[in-house]
């Protein structure tokens, strides 16, 4: 995801060739159990997913293991909050925020008497200072319409990694996902400064805004290795192109006791910020 | 460097080993065309209805030793009237002979100097080579005739898909093959991605490719080696050519600067489809920049008798952009000062300097252009010289010895990102690559029929730094390597060393005059390597060289095989091959190749095995020619950590080939020809099971295995008529209609998964296809 713009780039420009859609015969494979628990630090439902996979092709769909238990531990606080199971998910309605930045947290997640576990630590995050809107005159880069600008400043002293998530208008699917480090692409390079161009304008994705609409920004702290880990999970789910990584599977920071299926997914402790902006 | 002294000692006692032939003296002189003064390489030159037979070398110079007395000389070369004379020989003597073209049944756009080194005259096995006026016969991509292309013709080589940059030589990766114009080695071959080569073929003499047991000389890439070799230029009259055709316009002149001594070319192409595009853009548009073009010189000096002096270069870009928010560009240059000298008759020394880079560069700013942006540069840069002694020293023996040097240096990444009120830099250090080599080779007549080409070459690799030195300790395959310390040092320090003796040794069985047997091993090594983990390499891959923690990789290749001549003029072959390569690269699953200061962190060496059978028929003269090939093959990698550890097939394993061509010459102005391409489609990995996270459907595959699927087969049928006009008007022309694709196939370039856009709870495989229809185009070309 690092360097996409650089293949949006040149697909951009390169042949645009054409893409359809084409039956393969793959055999499924193994039905695995993987989980999906981002907790945040907010106050809103916090939920743990613990799912079976399902056959890429198709629309089948995964289908929950309802029988786990599901253990979120604040080591750093000492405390411990059990999710309960709902609909195809393990939620919790906090009343105050079960994770605050700095907090070391394990989740556990116990299936059929075998235990499975994960650590995190929630990293710090910036206020989004704002969202400008622009219009923007037709160009090969631009449709012609309203363009937001999301202007955040990066916090000084260390190495920052930032999940910056964009979501349209609520009956929209679609979502923008861009990854930052100290507001810019690469470690070490600068610190405590705003974010880079075409960082403030990755909330696009989807652009124009059309008048009536809204725009949901958020921006989540990550820590070093879940912030590898979605790099490499937007490349293998965007798989297209002249120059698309080779197929690859993403790893896991489960843990699975030895001789036992190993669990698949990923944990992680985000801190967020968001804004929501109202097209005019 | 005590292996140094070792080979210049093993050749130097050489001479001990040769034993007196009689009264011999040495006949030798150059060969070149009467018209325009080109040296012919491959010339054939005989003596005594072939008692005494050689060849001239790239210089168009040969040396033969014959018995003193009554003698006639011959010498042929496809397309001239044969050269005759009846000498008398009491001493050395020198005998230059200027061949005249047949007729001028070869049109304007032959380039002439050159003869496809056919297998019975070579002995080492896997060489081939294409004619310019085939490679412009063949029906090419938006009409544009394409080096890189027809080479993609010839058994055992192949490419990953239509339009990838550069091309995989029996099995092995496109890093693998060492890619030099006059010598300066090339780093990426390809303009608009890899539509098209860089190479224009109207300044390109000759062009051959050595895929198997490659000769002493050349070393540093373990799979082939393209040498391709420009024109000297005309050195009796001025000459201009050139082609307008759908995509870029050519244009070279050529001419003497003072007759029969000193010539010059100098040719360019440039794509324009940004011209024509200009006045259908909006104005917002008007200032986009999509471009490539490539200038191409070359000037000779014969500084007397016994001495010529050469310079040629290359200079190369692709240019992308809008106006000055982004901008991307990458290209080539290269330069080659080159010296003949005659040290004797039976001496020919050739003295070549080089130097090459390639760059890219990219950049982001905001649409002002100034206040804030991101820039990103990166090169690579080579510095070389390598005297060749060729020693012409008796009727059984040529020996050629020499010595390398090429200094690389790397840029591997520099970043600039400017701020309103800020400017950050993140550079990747330089690193610094010395490859030093001893080569020495003899090309034995032990009998009559049996004829051994026996070399050695000694690669003595130096990694060097100014910098950090970085030490990695081992841990799981396929995880980042943890950092164990850094050494500080500032200045130039060898960090590591390697060494490789490397015999290259070739035989050639003449069983019936029309039939030879070959058979062959070398083993090669390889210091620099691309790294790149995308379906095509790109532009912007970083070539990074091998380190105190990256070992050279190294191959070990035997091959053999059997050539039929039949009467009426198809030449028959049959090569197998078996390629072992060892400490190839291979990348960790979440490897970050890009402006990674410690990417040696994310890199697997492992081990790689082809294998294959190689058939070919080919007609290279009369009205009919062409060619049909078909090849049977394997290529598999190994690494820890990738695929559970088993053998897996490699990215580019096409098991079989087929490609065919066939050029029919109608009478003196029409032509026409067709070409028919097929492979089987190259493996892939593909997604068996899927977990959403955050919402994202994950394509995931259960079996830990790399590429056990494949995406669909590749075949394409292309077709051309040219037309020429009157031969005898002073401008000369031909019109050239092709038809590419012809019928439409939507070849796979890879197939990828994603959700259906209408529906995202349906999750689907979708295939890319670069081209998806005809591609009909108009070439003229001219020359007056």
């Amino acid at each position: 995801m690092k360097l996409s713009y650089i293949y949006i780039l040149i697909a951009l420009f390169s042949f645009s060739g054409c893409i359809k859609q084409v039956d393969i015969d793959v055999d499924p494979g193994e039905t695995f159990m993987y989980v999906d628990a981002f907790i945040t630090n907010q106050t809103s439902r916090q939920q743990v997913v613990v799912n079976h996979s399902a056959p890429y092709l198709g629309n089948s769909t995964p289908g929950a293991v309802t029988n786990a238990q599901v253990v979120l531990k604040n080591i750093t606080k000492n405390r411990s909050h059990t999710f309960q199971y709902l609909n195809g998910l393990y939620i919790y309605h906090p009343t105050f925020p079960l994770v605050s930045v700095g907090d070391s947290v394990v989740l556990e997640v116990t299936v059929d008497g075998v235990l499975y576990t994960a650590s995190d630590k929630m990293n710090r995050v910036p206020t989004i200072d704002s969202v400008t809107l622009h219009y923007k005159a037709q160009s090969l880069l631009y449709e012609e319409g309203i363009y937001g600008e999301v202007h955040i400043k990066d916090l000084p002293g260390a190495t920052d990694y930032y999940w910056l998530k964009t979501n349209y208008n609520s009956d929209d699917p679609r979502e923008g996902n861009n990854l930052a480090i100290d507001g810019g692409y690469y470690e070490d390079l600068f610190d405590g400064l705003e974010f880079i161009t075409p960082l403030r304008e990755a909330i696009n994705e989807y652009g124009p805004f059309e008048s009536g609409g809204r725009i949901d920004v958020r921006l989540r702290s990550l820590s070093k290795q879940t912030y590898s880990f979605l790099e490499m999970l937007f490349n293998v789910s965007s798989g297209s192109g002249m120059f698309a990584e080779i197929l690859k599977n993403v790893p896991t920071n489960i843990k699975t006791p030895e001789n036992e299926k190993k669990m698949l997914g990923w944990f992680a402790t985000t801190a967020e910020r968001s804004v929501t902006i109202f097209i005019p | 460097m005590k292996y140094l002294g070792l080979v210049f000692f093993c050749f130097l006692s050489i001479p001990l080993l040769v034993n007196a032939q009689g009264k011999t003296v040495v006949l030798n002189g150059y060969v070149k065309d009467k018209k325009n003064g080109e040296v012919l390489i491959n010339a054939t030159v005989y003596v005594d209805n072939s008692l005494f037979v050689t060849q001239t070398n790239n210089y168009g110079y040969y040396s033969i030793n014959i018995p003193t007395g009554k003698h006639v000389v011959k010498v042929s070369f496809t397309g001239y009237k044969t050269f005759s004379k009846e000498i008398n020989v009491t001493a050395n003597q020198s005998l230059n002979a200027d061949l005249e073209q047949l007729d001028e049944q070869l049109d304007m756009v032959t380039v002439i100097g050159e003869k496809r080194i056919t297998r019975t005259n070579t002995v080492a096995l896997g060489v081939q080579q294409l004619t310019s006026a085939q490679i412009k016969s063949l029906p090419a991509f938006m009409g544009e005739p394409d080096i890189l292309k027809a080479i993609l013709t010839m058994p055992g080589v192949t490419s990953v898909g239509e339009g990838s940059s550069g091309f995989n030589v029996r099995g092995g990766d496109i890093d693998a093959n060492l890619i030099i114009l006059d010598e300066a080695p090339v780093f990426n071959s390809s303009h608009l991605m890899g539509f098209f080569s860089i190479f224009n073929p109207d300044a390109v003499r000759n062009v051959t490719l050595y895929k198997g047991a490659f000769p002493a000389e050349y070393g540093g890439r373990t799979s082939s080696v393209l040498d391709i070799r420009m024109k000297d230029g005309n050195d009796q009259k001025l000459e201009v050519n050139g082609g307008i055709g759908t995509v870029f316009s050519r244009l070279s002149v050529e001419g003497p600067l003072q007759k029969d001594r000193s010539s010059f070319v100098v040719a360019g192409r440039r794509s324009y489809i940004d011209v024509l595009a200009k006045p259908f853009l909006d104005k917002e548009s008007k200032d986009s920049k999509f471009y490539f073009y490539d200038l191409t010189a070359k000037v000779n000096y014969e500084l007397s008798d016994k001495s010529t002096l050469y310079l040629s270069g290359y200079f190369g870009k692709d240019v992308f952009g809008i106006g000055s928010e982004a901008n991307f560009a990458w290209g080539n240059s290269t330069g080659t000062l080159r010296w003949n000298y005659l040290i004797s008759p039976k001496l020919f020394l050739n003295t070549t300097v080089t130097y090459s880079d390639y760059d890219y560069q990219l950049s982001f700013k905001t649409a002002d252009g100034t206040s804030e942006g991101y820039d990103w540069t990166s090169n690579i840069k080579t510095y070389g010289a390598k005297p060749t002694l060729t020693w012409y020293a008796n009727a059984k023996h040529e020996f050629k010895a020499g010595f390398g040097f090429l200094r690389y240096d790397f840029q591997p990444g520099k970043g600039v990102m400017t701020t309103t009120n800020s400017k950050s830099e993140v550079i990747m250090h330089n690193r610094y690559g010395n490859e030093i080599s001893v080569f020495a080779e003899d090309t034995w007549k032990i009998t009559d029929k049996l004829t051994a080409q026996l070399g050695v070459r000694l690669n003595v690799y130096q990694y060097l730094t100014k910098n950090q030195i970085y030490h990695f300790r081992d841990t799981t395959p396929n995880v980042r390597k943890p950092l164990d310390y850094t050494e500080h040092v500032n200045k130039m320090t060898k960090a590591n060393d390697w060494a490789f003796i490397e015999p290259r040794v070739s035989f050639k069985y003449q069983v019936k005059e029309d039939l030879i047997l070959k058979a062959g091993y070398a083993k090669s090594s390889q210091y620099i390597h691309l790294l790149s983990n995308t379906a095509s390499p790109t532009p912007v891959d970083l070539y990074f060289p091998s380190t105190n923690n990256i070992k050279p990789s190294y191959s070990h290749i035997v091959s053999a095989g059997v050539v039929k001549n039949t009467a009426k003029g198809i030449e028959l072959s049959a090569e197998v091959f078996y390629k072992k390569m060892e400490d190839l690269l291979d990348f960790i699953d979440a490897a970050n190749l890009q402006l990674n200061e410690q990417v040696e962190a994310d890199l697997l060496t492992g081990e790689g095995k082809a294998y294959g059978l190689e058939l070919e028929a080919r007609k290279d003269r009369g009205k009919w020619q062409g060619w049909l090939n078909y090849t049977w093959s394997r290529s598999y990698r190994r690494t820890e950590g990738i695929s559970m550890n088993e053998w897996y097939l490699s990215r580019f394993d096409r098991t079989h080939v087929l490609n065919f061509a066939v050029i029919r010459n109608f009478n003196k102005r029409v032509s026409a020809s067709a070409s028919f391409n097929y492979g089987t489609g190259v493996p892939a990995t593909f997604a068996d099971a899927m977990m959403y996270i955050q919402g994202i459907p994950v394509p995931y595959n259960t079996t830990g295995k790399r590429n056990t699927y494949r995406i669909p087969d590749y075949h394409r049928l292309d077709l051309s008529v040219t037309i020429k006009n009157n031969p005898a008007k002073k401008l000369r022309s031909e019109w050239v209609i092709g038809a590419y694709n012809v019928y439409a196939r939507k070849n796979a370039y890879s197939i990828f998964f994603e959700s259906n856009e209408d529906n995202p709870n349906v999750r689907q495989a979708s295939q890319l296809s670069l081209l998806g229809s005809i591609i009909p185009s108009v070439t003229w070309n001219f020359k007056f």
